[in-house]
């Protein structure tokens, strides 16, 4: 029985799929992935803002709303709850990574920031949420400030998914969702900060990343956290961090003319007395 | 020579402030904000300045030299003295300075806190014209365009258009060189990077058309990168976005 | 001629520096009339087209700057006058000071060139990336090599002065008997040496980014264009204070020698003042980037920053006002230029305050408000500072007298001109009108205050015209001026002669413990 729903399901999302002309280009006629489909175009979505009426139910149920969320950053993370490869590895990846993010001691999840995987599948409900938080087995600190969600209204999942630039697939073949793998940063004012692709995320760019989404939040006390922010900038084409050199060059300058002025002073004072009387 | 001058700033923003007259507002509309604090601002500096002006002429014309031998009576201070000629004065206008800075920090909240459910548009600027993407995908577009001597003639596409009546935040970035989106009637400007997302907001209270201007110098047609905002009643507004869909 | 260019007395380099400043003063000025005419009308004007007029305004935005009003102030004025003031013979280091005004005319002779080379920088003073490193058709490095230039010239004169200034002083003299602009010219050093290299650096990585291809301010590549407006104002900012302090110091030297007066309140201008300035100055330089896109918390902070610099700067204005107080008050040329700098420093610095105010630069960044304020504030006090000095030590310099009338005929037409240059300009800056425009099509309502502002300018022209033409047959023909003609008790003017002799004092000046330079009831 629930198995004929899942396919008619899945057959209607197939449908719907093939009419619209944009996903058409995605049609899977074989398995073989565009992987241009799998990008994300960060710079085209930066500053979008998620929908504050779409309404969402995480694993225990509950409802939300995205107004709910303002005043803390978050990672968002796109996944279907019924996957048994990729999504499951994938979120493991990213306790992971937290952990180690954390042990860097500047960010610390619910304090700073949440974590939140929110559904694309149309069929997932909070009980599937939960069965697929409870497979990951998280550490408990982050398991208290990660939530599962899926979509009250399955029918506005475009609404959401479009201003992520993310699009995915399913294939026949394989019998799985094709989707890019990636982490959205999202202020606490519920915009678009950064995008990070799982593949290349190091605990020092999950960091900035994290910084740099609640970066205007910073208070007074986190002044050294902004100063390692200020050290690094962002490359777009790499998708990573790097360092900020201008700024160690600009530094390092500052000791050119004092170190000029002391040499001068040295100097000065060893040709003793000057002459000035003499004239 | 100094009240001449303050006139004139003082009559352009009077004019400017009979333009946008300053009624109640639901929202913290900070456009006419914006006049009043520049008047309070004018007669603040209009004071320091008249005082020390006034003492300055009065000092140049009374004590000229009556006779070759004369020298200045000026007195060295006692420590008292010169204590209190550091911090009255310092306190003076360090109490200046935070009533404006008081006033200033309240309109800054306004104009940078975007009212919820404000409607947005992306905003792109180029090296030189701005494309205004809507919710819906519609792109508008405006660039000037000149003739061969150099004279404008006119502008192609229909730039900024919004409903009347309801907040618009603007989103902006560029794809190029710095650019800075400005709209005089509404006191607002915000530079736009590639890289870097900036935003902006305003209330388009009445129906009309204002001029948006490029304020960030960003090479040979820096001075032709402007358009019109265009504020048009709801209905009309969405027959123009529909015509446009159409397109 | 030889014993120019191989001099290393510091006398006969600051009049080399005076020389350099002139002539960048001279061609600058010269684009400013250009750019004012072209703005006569709405439309295309008498400039080729928009590339020759933004040509035209990066050379008379760096020239001045960098050409003209610091180097004149900190190379002219402080060479010439900085060891007369202490009592000294010459520089600690006198060919590391004839170093650094060849490295400034060679800096002055790359500006120039823009006039010639194809594909001049039509980057502006502030060669903003990624415009000047990325997009700009011009050759941004001579922009580049500009700011190398003067900027290394500006260091090597900064530890000569300051240790001229620490270790050269007449026997017995200590520091509450320095000249205020000595100490003027002490904090401008302090900020020279400091903040130069990082203006030098930021530059630099532009030139590396543009000729060799790294990606320092890329943002794509992983750069910051924000960062090199922030390393830009973070040199700029201080910058117009080595501006504004020796120009409020040669006001100071002019208003006490011609009321006869000691500094009002010394110690607290000193200490206050100056020094106030350089702390605070190196804190405030966001308020060049109110409506850059950076942290809305940042630009609080700075705005609070700002505020406070109008409390040294008070002081300051204090002290040159009080100086007045129950003078002598005679009114030479100079004397004219200094009290009217009393008025257009108010002008100039009152306009600021709403530029320090994050909400009002909201709108008025960016437009001919801001352009009318910093004129106000250097383009004209701190000019008419220098012009002032020139007036004022002309007779010590050249051992002659200009002539007083034609003189004051001249400064009178110059504070017309500048009045009826710039204060429509704050009008029509409030209403919206942006800068850097070659045309305003959209603006046609500005027309009638742009042709205001174009006559000023020719009315300026005219005064520095004739200002020239009384320097130049003075210098030639002038009456002999005698050693002291103000009755200054200054050394430059009690112990040397006019112009002075090599090594400055016939016989080495040593000052006693109740001497001061303003101590005229002594004298
Ligand atoms: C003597 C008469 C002067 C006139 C008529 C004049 C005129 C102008 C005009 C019209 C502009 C702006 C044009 C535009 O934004 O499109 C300008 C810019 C500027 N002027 Fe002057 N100016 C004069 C003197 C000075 C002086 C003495 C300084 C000295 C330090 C100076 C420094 C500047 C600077 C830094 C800029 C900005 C350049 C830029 O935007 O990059 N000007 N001037
Ligand atoms: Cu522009
Ligand atoms: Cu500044």
């Amino acid at each position: 029985m629930m198995k004929t729903i899942t396919i008619s399901v899945l057959l209607a999302a197939m449908a719907l799929l093939a009419v619209s002309p944009a996903e058409a280009a995605y049609r899977p006629t074989d398995s073989e992935i565009d992987p241009a489909m799998l990008k994300v175009d960060e710079k085209k979505i930066l500053g979008n803002k998620i929908d504050i009426d779409l309404v969402f139910l995480d694993e225990t149920g509950k409802e939300f709303t995205w107004k709910e969320k303002a005043g803390r950053a978050h990672v968002l993370v796109m996944s279907y709850f019924t996957c048994e490869g990729a999504c499951p590895a994938f979120s493991a990846d990213l306790a992971d990574i937290l952990e180690k993010t954390q042990a860097l001691g500047r960010v610390k999840a619910g304090k700073d920031y949440d974590v939140i995987t929110v559904s694309f599948d149309k069929n997932d409900t909070p009980k599937t949420a939960t069965h697929f938080k409870h497979m990951l087995d998280l550490p408990a600190q982050l398991s208290e400030n990660w939530s599962f969600a899926s979509l009250k209204y399955p029918r506005q999942l475009k609404k959401f998914t479009s201003g992520l630039d993310f699009r995915y697939f399913w294939s026949f073949t394989d019998r799985m969702f094709y989707h890019p793998n990636v982490y959205y940063f999202i202020s606490p004012e519920g915009r678009v900060v950064r995008v990070l692709h799982s593949s290349k995320v190091e605990p020092n760019d999950m960091q900035l990343a994290l910084i740099d989404s609640f970066f205007n939040k910073l208070q007074p006390s986190q002044v050294i956290t902004m100063a390692i922010s200020f050290c690094y900038s962002y490359n777009y084409k790499e998708g990573k961090y790097g360092i900020n050199y201008p700024l160690f060059f600009a530094m390092g300058s500052l000791f050119i003319g004092i170190g000029a002025f002391g040499v001068g002073a040295f100097i000065v004072r060893k040709r003793g007395k000057p002459k000035e009387n003499q004239i | 020579m100094r009240i001449k001058a303050f006139s004139v700033i003082a009559g352009a923003a009077a004019v400017l402030a009979l333009a946008f007259p300053g009624d109640a507002l639901a929202l913290n509309d900070h456009t006419p904000e914006w006049d009043k604090v520049w008047m309070h601002l004018l007669i603040d500096v209009g004071v320091i300045g008249a005082i020390f002006l006034v003492v300055s002429i009065y000092f140049l014309l009374a004590y000229t030299r009556k006779s070759e031998d004369e020298v200045g009576k000026l007195k060295q201070m006692s420590f008292g003295n010169s204590l209190a000629w550091a911090l009255i004065p310092a306190f003076i206008f360090m109490a200046d300075d935070f009533y404006l800075a008081a006033q200033g920090w309240k309109l800054w909240n306004d104009q940078r806190r975007v009212p919820e459910g404000a409607y947005e548009i992306q905003v792109t600027g180029r090296m030189w014209g701005w494309d205004f993407a809507y919710p819906n995908g519609v792109i508008s577009s405006s660039d000037v365009e000149y003739d061969d001597s150099g004279k404008v003639t006119g502008i192609d596409g229909d730039g900024l258009v919004v409903a009347q009546g309801k907040p618009v935040v603007l989103r902006m970035s560029s794809t190029d060189v710095v650019h800075s989106f400005f709209i005089p009637d509404f006191r607002i400007k915000e530079d736009l990077m590639p890289g870097r997302i900036t935003y902006l907001w305003f209330n388009p209270k009445d129906a009309g058309k204002h001029v948006y201007t490029c304020t960030e110098y960003c090479g040979i047609d820096h001075s032709r990168m402007y358009g019109n905002v265009t504020i048009l009643p709801q209905a009309e507004f969405d027959a123009w976005l529909a015509s446009q869909d159409e397109g | 001629m030889k014993e120019w260019i191989f001099t290393t007395d510091h006398k006969r380099v600051g009049i080399l520096y005076l020389i350099g400043t002139l002539a960048a003063f001279a061609v600058a000025g010269i684009m400013a009339l250009a750019i004012r005419l072209e703005l006569w009308n709405v439309g295309p004007g008498i400039l080729s087209g928009p590339n020759q007029y933004n040509v035209a305004l990066y050379f008379h935005g760096a020239a001045m700057i960098l050409g003209f009003l610091i180097p004149g102030l900190t190379g002219f004025l402080a060479n010439y006058l900085i060891p007369m003031m202490i009592g000294a013979h010459d520089v600690s280091f006198p060919r590391i000071n004839a170093l650094s005004v060849w490295l400034y005319w060679f800096g002055i002779v790359l500006a120039l060139l823009t006039f010639v080379i194809p594909n001049p920088p039509d980057i502006m003073w502030t060669g903003y990336v990624p415009y000047a490193s990325q997009y700009s058709g011009g050759n941004s490095a001579f922009y580049v090599f500009t700011v190398h230039l003067i900027g290394f010239s500006s260091i090597l004169g900064s530890v000569n002065f300051l240790c001229t200034i620490i270790y050269m002083r007449a026997p017995g003299m200590g520091w509450n008997q320095l000249n205020f602009f000595v100490w003027t010219i002490a904090g401008a050093f302090v900020i020279q040496l400091i903040f130069v290299p990082v203006l030098a650096a930021a530059v630099t990585l532009l030139l590396l980014d543009k000729y060799f291809g790294t990606a320092f301010f890329v943002p794509d590549s992983g750069g910051d264009v924000l960062l090199y407006q922030n390393l830009f104002w973070f040199y700029s900012h201080p910058a117009v204070y080595v501006i504004l302090l020796p120009a409020v110091g040669a006001l100071m030297e002019i208003i006490t020698t011609m009321s006869r007066n000691q500094v009002f309140n010394y110690k607290v201008a000193v200490y206050g003042g100056v020094w106030g300035v350089v702390l605070l100055g190196s804190d405030v330089w966001v308020h060049h980037l109110y409506t850059s896109g950076l942290a809305d918390w940042l630009r609080i902070g700075m705005m609070v920053t700002t505020l406070i610099i109008s409390v040294p700067v008070g002081l300051l204005t204090i002290s040159l006002v009080g100086s007045l107080y129950k003078g002598s008050i005679q009114y030479s040329t100079g004397m004219l230029y200094a009290s009217s700098c009393l008025f257009l420093i108010l002008l100039g610095g009152l306009t600021g305050i709403p530029l320090a105010m994050t909400s009002l630069t909201l709108h008025l960044a960016e437009t001919y408000f801001v352009m009318a304020h910093f004129h106000f504030i250097m383009g004209i006090t701190a000019t008419f500072a220098l012009f002032g000095a020139i007036y004022h030590w002309f007779p010590k310099m050249t051992g002659k007298m200009y002539n007083e009338t034609l003189g004051k005929i001249s400064f009178t037409l110059n504070f017309i001109g500048v009045n009826v240059t710039f204060l429509p300009l704050f009008g029509i800056g409030v209403e919206g009108m942006p800068r850097r425009y070659y045309d305003y099509a959209m603006f046609p309502q500005f027309q009638g205050a742009q042709q205001i502002a174009t006559v000023g300018s020719f009315i300026i022209a005219v005064a520095m015209a004739l200002t020239f033409v009384n320097w130049i047959h003075a210098a030639i023909a002038g009456a002999p001026a005698g050693k002291n003609p103000w009755g200054s008790a200054s050394l430059e003017w009690t112990h040397a002669d006019s112009p002075p002799g090599p090594g400055n004092f016939p016989t080495p000046p040593t000052v006693s413990e109740d001497w001061t330079p303003y101590n005229y009831e002594k004298a």
